[in-house]
């Protein structure tokens, strides 16, 4: 009887791999530039900075931008581009630890909610969720540091500085918006023969979630993780920007900007020009790196057919 | 006859899902509930091809959920070779699971889209036997039972045909060696050509390793040409059960008549005519749920919901007018 | 077929832009209609016939290009008429009904008011006259109490009667020619009958003109006069009904007669159709079937076969009988 069945080939594989996907609308590949570099001044800092970013040198100050100081010099005569590049790690820290202090705890909910959908259990969580969304997060975030006070907390031998104290804060308030976009997706791969399939085997609910349901909430999340860090990024300009968040004489570039308040109308426009371009652009380039991994992330979207299939 | 123990045997089995959105009331076991399967009684002998037919609404994929256990019935028994495991919790059911699984319709979520051909196979053989060092090597020979070249390996389930997945599912089915295999609208979404193989296929395979099937269609011919026994379903009960020549050429049951009826037949259907556009399959209370479609309906079938009775050996029909001529 | 035909096409080519180029799914049928007929559509899925119907009604966008040295519908010349023409004859000349009734109706809106505004696209009707049409229409299509259909939404409507509103959507600014693709396979085997029979009395009743797309050989020989089988973007066969049925000469046709089970008393094994349809672009030098064909030649595999007449029945295939 086997012998009467032709051996089905499978074909050349037709799946592109996800980087050069990625890479090839301008858009995702200006946004993957701009989140490398933010990285390399973050990571890099020490070796890129050409001057100390807290020495101060009061003969200097006010210079506009120049050959030795390409972004010029703030009130105090500290290098300003020396300022940017540094203040990349208070955003970037942020945003980041702020995202992968609420992913374990997003996606745990998102895709048991999911998974269970219809029980009491998806409805308890769901609520609670959407209560925690509720809350706007810069209200919050300036509301509980207003309230703890911006200095440290020290705990024991532990040294909690402010920006933890944002990255906790953001790192809870992240949770819905993460189990959310779990939820969708896990909701609606529970219903999937293929989980039945499992099911039929034997497979344990905990083995299916984390093996089968899991792998197909990760682009989704990742796309909304990248969203979410350049929320990060302008909400803690917006924190120090306000005195809230990173202290000086650290540099932060929301920082920078708020001390470039009394400057603007005294023709000193690098002081608040950089650091805003600095964080408009984090925050696009981030944006448009998070739209080009959703195109680029899923192994079907990749051959696309005319238009009608 | 045989006088053997089924393989499977279904009694009493009904099968009730919560419509209620109010937890409160769910909790309190007050909510209104849907009857989706009501009371089905059914024999799968080991060896058999036994089809259950039926349209959207009949309650087939809850009664082969049920039959799975993917969830617990609400009432009856469910008897694997003589152990009732209607009520059994998951951890004593590993044993069943080894032997009944199940083909599911291709559609797009047959397979997981995010694991290659050789996972789902490796992993469900994993899980079968534990980590052996030649579970790739089982895995290529169960491709190439069911028709298909070892390069599948390596293909995820969107570069393949529709035909090609339906084959990886019946690879998987089989890789856990079961006695007894739920094929669930194997080839509904197939084309025409396609169909044929498969079916082929199916049946090569299991004069080959003897197993035991429950063929799930809305196909009469297919059920036809395939099984040994065919369940006609209607609004979660079984109406008619019988051989494939009792049941399709010898209809007792006017729900049966009124399938077989619409059936298309080609040059010789040109001049047939159809029945006036019918009621939506309702859950009645009390009473013969096709009532209100039958043409033969008489007064006893609005208040008496009726019995399977036996028509001779093997043929049953669930009709007032049957049982009372 | 005699007399003027209402729908008349010649060598239609539709290609889609693929990695590969531009990829022609539909690769030069001819295919007339005359009034009052009903033509079936007959193909498995990759064989063209839906997007064959889309490109009759001017529906294939760009990138897409449609190509044919002919496409009239009663008169008018598609392949020149400009957009506002073509849209004017959409639904007023030539209709379509699709298969899935589930996402061919906005969920959003009641089916009452979808009806309208398909009505008020094509006719300029005072309110309570257009209201009317809408219910004339849907008793037409056979769905009792046509006010609480209007009134309800899609999702509130069984399946069968979702298509019977579909049908009446297609058909109430009275079109001459409805196309409908494969509209009862996603409905259960009893709606089905009775969606056929509701297009045998359409045809009766409004003397409609009928393109009948399908995979399904039996329903289609119980609808249709004439048909058309389509296989990889070509016609292989074409004929009335009834010799196509009772004579194919087609492999392919014939195979597909006997690969498919039926609700006969004697059960004969199936004939298998071996290895799969061609994927969309693959190379054709010759008989796109011969991969497949157990009879196919040298000849077959390396030049299309030319098409040979006896009487109205055509087929294209090297090893058929003249």
């Amino acid at each position: 009887m086997t012998a009467d069945i032709d051996r089905l080939a499978a074909g050349p594989s037709t799946t592109r791999s996800g980087l050069r996907l990625l890479l090839a609308s301008p858009t995702s590949a200006m946004g993957a530039a701009i989140v490398l570099a933010v990285v390399a001044m973050a990571a890099l800092a020490p070796l890129l900075a050409p001057y100390d970013p807290t020495a101060i040198d009061l003969g200097r100050k006010l210079l506009a931008p120049s050959a030795a100081h390409w972004m010029g010099t703030d009130q105090a005569g500290r290098d300003l581009l020396s300022r940017v590049i540094w203040g990349a790690r208070p955003s970037l820290t942020v945003g980041v630890g702020a995202v992968l202090l609420g992913m374990p705890l997003g996606v745990a909910i998102g895709i048991v909610s999911g998974f269970y959908r219809g029980s009491l259990l998806e409805e308890a969580l769901m609520r609670s969720i959407e209560v925690l969304a509720s809350i706007p997060l810069l209200v919050w975030a300036i509301a509980i540091v207003g309230v703890i006070g911006v200095g440290p907390i020290r705990l024991g031998p532990l040294v909690i500085v402010n920006e933890v104290k944002i990255i906790v804060i953001l790192g809870v308030l992240y949770v819905p918006a993460i189990a959310r976009v779990t939820y969708a997706v896990a909701s609606g791969e529970a219903k999937a023969d293929y989980v039945r399939a499992r099911r039929v085997q034997g497979v344990g609910d905990a083995t299916i979630m984390v093996s089968d349901i899991l792998p197909n909430c990760l682009s989704p999340v990742i796309v909304q993780a990248t969203l979410l860090i350049a929320a990060g990024i302008l909400i803690e300009a917006s924190l120090s920007f306000i005195g809230l968040g990173v202290q000086p004489p650290q540099p932060s570039w929301g920082g920078m900007l708020g001390e470039s308040r009394g400057f603007i109308f005294g023709g000193e426009w690098w002081m608040s020009a950089f650091p805003g371009a600095a964080i408009s652009l984090a925050v696009i380039g981030f944006n448009l790196f998070g739209d080009g991994l959703r195109d680029s992330a899923d192994p079907r979207a990749v051959t696309r057919h005319g238009p009608m299939g | 006859m045989s006088r053997a123990a089924p393989l499977m045997e279904l009694e009493g089995v009904a099968v009730d899902f919560a419509l209620e959105r109010n937890p409160i009331l769910r909790l309190m076991g007050r909510g209104r509930t849907m009857r989706a399967v009501d009371r089905v009684d059914l024999r799968i002998e080991t060896g058999a091809v036994v089809g259950l037919v039926g349209e959207s609404g009949s309650g087939k994929s809850t009664t082969a959920n049920a039959i799975l256990r993917l969830l617990r019935p609400s009432e009856g028994r469910l008897r694997f070779r003589g152990t009732d495991i209607a009520q059994a919790p998951e951890r004593d059911l590993v044993e069943f699971r080894r032997h009944v699984q199940m083909v599911f319709q291709d559609s797009h979520s047959a397979l997981n889209p995010r694991k290659t051909v050789a996972r789902t196979l490796t992993e469900t053989l994993r899980h079968r036997h534990g980590r052996l060092p030649d579970l790739r090597d089982r895995a290529v020979a169960l491709l190439a039972a069911t028709g298909l070249a070892a390069e599948t390996m390596a293909r995820y389930p969107h570069e393949l045909s529709g035909g090609q997945r339906q084959r990886i599912g019946i690879a998987r089915a089989l890789a856990m060696e079961p006695s007894f295999i739920v094929a669930d609208e194997p080839v509904s979404s197939l084309d025409v050509s396609l169909q044929a193989q498969i079916i082929n296929l199916l049946s090569g395979l299991r004069a080959e390793r003897g197993l035991t099937m429950l063929f799930i269609s809305h196909d009469l011919a297919l059920v036809n040409h395939l099984c040994d026994r065919v369940a006609v379903m209607f609004a979660g009960r079984i109406v008619e059960t019988g051989t494939p020549a009792e049941v399709l050429h010898g209809a007792a049951h006017p729900y049966t008549r009124a399938l077989i009826a619409a059936v298309p037949r080609g040059l010789k259907g040109r001049h047939r005519h159809g029945a006036p556009p019918l009621p939506r399959q309702d859950t009645v209370v009390g009473g013969c749920p096709y009532v209100a479609r039958c043409p033969e309906a008489i007064a006893l079938c609005r208040t008496a919901p009726p019995a399977l009775t036996a028509l001779s050996a093997g043929h049953a029909a669930a009709c007032h007018r049957v049982a009372t001529p | 077929m005699t007399g003027t035909a209402l729908l008349e096409v010649a060598d239609l080519r539709v290609a889609f832009p693929s990695a590969a180029g531009m990829v022609e799914a539909v690769r030069g049928i001819d295919l007339a209609i005359a009034p009052g007929e009903a033509v079936g559509l007959l193909g498995e899925s990759g064989s063209g016939k839906s997007v064959s119907s889309l490109a009759l009604m001017r529906l294939v966008a760009a990138p897409g290009r449609v190509r044919a040295s002919k496409l009239a519908f009663d008169g008018h010349d598609l392949l020149t008429l400009g957009d506002g023409a073509m849209q004017a004859l959409r639904g007023r000349a030539m209709a379509m009904v699709f298969q899935d009734p589930q996402t061919a109706l906005n969920p959003a809106f009641r089916v009452g008011s979808q009806l309208l505004h398909v009505l008020r696209a094509h006719e300029r009707l005072a309110p309570a006259v257009a209201r009317n049409r809408v219910h004339e229409i849907l008793e037409l299509v056979g769905l009792p109490d046509p006010p609480r259909v209007m009134r309800a939404y899609p999702h509130e409507l069984s399946g069968g009667m979702r298509q019977r509103a579909l049908i009446g959507m297609a058909l109430i600014a009275r079109p001459r020619l409805l196309i409908a693709d494969e509209p009862t396979t996603a409905l259960d085997v009893t709606v089905q009958a009775q969606i056929v029979d509701l297009f045998r009395r359409l045809r009766r009743e409004l003397d409609l003109t009928l393109l009948f797309i399908t995979h399904n050989l039996d329903l289609m020989a119980e609808l249709c006069d004439r048909a058309l089988v389509m296989y990889a973007g070509l016609i292989v066969e074409a004929g009335p009904v009834e010799a196509l049925f009772a004579a194919p000469r087609h492999p392919y046709t014939r195979m597909l007669l006997e690969c498919v089970p039926r609700l006969e008393p004697e059960r004969r094994a199936l004939t298998v159709i071996r290895g799969m349809p061609p994927r969309p672009g693959a190379a054709l030098p010759g008989c796109p079937f011969a991969p497949r064909c157990p009879g196919a030649d040298d000849r077959c595999r390396t030049s299309r076969p030319l098409e040979q007449r006896r009487g109205e029945h055509r087929v294209a295939c090297w090893q058929a009988a003249p």
